[in-house]
């Protein structure tokens, strides 16, 4: 038994540095057309009984993709740097509680405007808890994402640039479940999330009327490999909204936008409870996007996790 | 024996991320507005309660870095005379920028009644490209002109 523990140990303890680094080190991606971040659930996989995580990202948005596929070159790009600040709390061994709240600037055509994001607050339940080794049976958390619209819509935007739009403007609920794993030196992460965002009224000088929005959702496949105390990891994610349809004095059916993000991740243990990542992410290079912008981020991030 | 099925798992990873490379389809840049539908008959556009009919001329087309104009005209279905669009005289004619697929719009326009029939649009703006609407409105009365900016 102790020899099995001894075995094991090494597995355990850096189990809870990756799986954390991973989830933690490159979750905030610049939105589809046309808001600031896509706020994204802050959710404790590893054994910490705590976390909180300052991340700073830059990002450069360059490119514009027609509904029917047409990429389009800004020669004006926009630059939107976002500071995101979460934290998570495990309680009942189970359960654990994440807010989430970015804050975004926008830059572009000497125009600037800055302000919060969109807030996310989430509980999350460990579904399939990691007590002892297994070889195949992943370690899973599920997860009830609430959305507050803190950040203002694109349709409620005063700006021409519309750079003041900063969130989607909904209120929605999502589920997700974040599985993890470990296979010797490498570590591999699938979650999958879907939220059901909620209808509005709305009366601007431009709308007078309700929107409609639907069904959206985010598949992420991961991987990483370690060494020392560092590590380095690659996400992929696919991200789909449905169309936002608008009814009143203008109606519109709209149209649904996907893209996929590709994220590249170092990170470096800094101590046992500090850590550092280093991620970039394009939205380019992968997929078939359609009816959205692109973007490419570099962004820091510094977690600080509390042990049992 | 572990390292070679991780290797398998890695080899199949970069192969599917190798297939799922984006390709992406570029417009090409020299067209910087593409007409997509008027209304009926000759109409650019055309109100669909009065059935008047809207042409217009841009005087300064907009770009990323700046604000455009144009002169629009109402003219009956019927013949090129000019002619207004009848309502309430409580009711002015707005101009309103939507983009269908993304369910917003842009900034507000300026409208300036030139003449019986002749008006003027200033602060037009596209903040993105894509497929456009210049939905022009008295009242409950809509006259939709869609374009594409690339």
């Amino acid at each position: 038994m102790h020899l099995q523990f001894n075995r094991l140990a090494p597995l355990i303890v850096s189990s809870i540095f990756f799986f954390s680094v991973l989830v933690f080190g490159s979750k905030c991606f610049p939105s589809s057309c046309c808001g600031g971040g896509a706020t994204s659930a802050s959710v404790i996989t590893g054994d910490e009984l705590a976390m909180v995580s300052s991340e700073f990202s830059y990002s450069t948005i360059g490119m514009e993709v027609s509904n029917s596929g047409i990429w389009q070159e800004r020669t004006n790009p926009e630059t939107l740097k976002t500071l995101k600040i979460q934290g998570a709390h495990v309680f009942f061994d189970r359960f654990q509680i994440g807010v989430g709240l970015p804050m975004i600037q926008r830059v572009r055509a000497d125009q600037e405007s800055s302000g919060l994001g969109d807030l996310a607050l989430n509980i999350g339940y460990e579904v399939l808890p990691e007590w002892e080794y297994s070889a195949w049976r992943p370690r899973a958390v599920s997860y009830m994402t609430l959305i507050a619209p803190t950040g203002r819509s694109i349709q409620e935007s005063t700006n021409a640039l519309q750079l003041d739009s900063r969130g989607r403007g909904f209120w929605a609920v999502g589920l997700g479940t974040t599985f993890t794993k470990l296979i010797s030196k490498f570590d591999i992460l699938t979650t999958i999330e879907i939220h059901r965002s909620f209808k509005k009224e709305l009366k601007t000088p431009t709308i007078e009327g309700e929107l409609e929005p639907g069904i959206g959702g985010n598949f992420t496949v991961g991987g990483g490999y370690t060494f020392a105390n560092s590590r380095l990891s690659v996400t992929l994610t696919s991200t789909y909204e449905d169309a936002v349809a608008t009814r009143g004095f203008i109606s519109s059916p709209g149209a649904p936008s996907r893209f996929t993000t590709i994220g590249l991740s170092a990170s470096q243990s800094l101590n046992e409870d500090w850590r550092m990542s280093l991620a970039y992410s394009d939205q380019t290079l992968f997929g078939a996007p359609t009816n959205t912008t692109l973007a490419k981020s570099f962004g820091i991030a510094l977690n600080r996790g509390f042990p049992r | 024996m572990i390292f070679k099925r991780q290797l398998r798992i890695a080899t199949m990873t970069v192969a599917l991320l190798i297939g799922a490379c984006a390709q992406p389809q570029y417009v090409n840049s020299t067209n910087q507005q593409a007409d997509k539908k008027g209304s009926t008959n000759d109409c650019l556009a055309q109100f669909q309660i009065s059935r008047v009919c809207v042409d217009l001329k841009w005087e300064k087309y907009p770009t990323e870095d700046g604000f455009g104009s144009f002169i629009f005209t109402t003219t009956s279905s019927t013949s090129e005379v000019l002619h207004e669009v009848p309502t309430d005289p409580s009711q002015s004619m707005k101009i309103i920028l939507w983009m269908p697929s993304m369910g917003h719009g842009s900034s507000p326009v300026s409208v300036e009644k030139i003449a019986f029939g002749v008006y003027r649009a200033t602060g037009v703006y596209f903040s993105m490209t894509g497929d456009w609407e210049i939905r022009f409105a008295v009242g409950v009365d809509q006259a939709i002109y869609a374009l594409t900016i690339q």
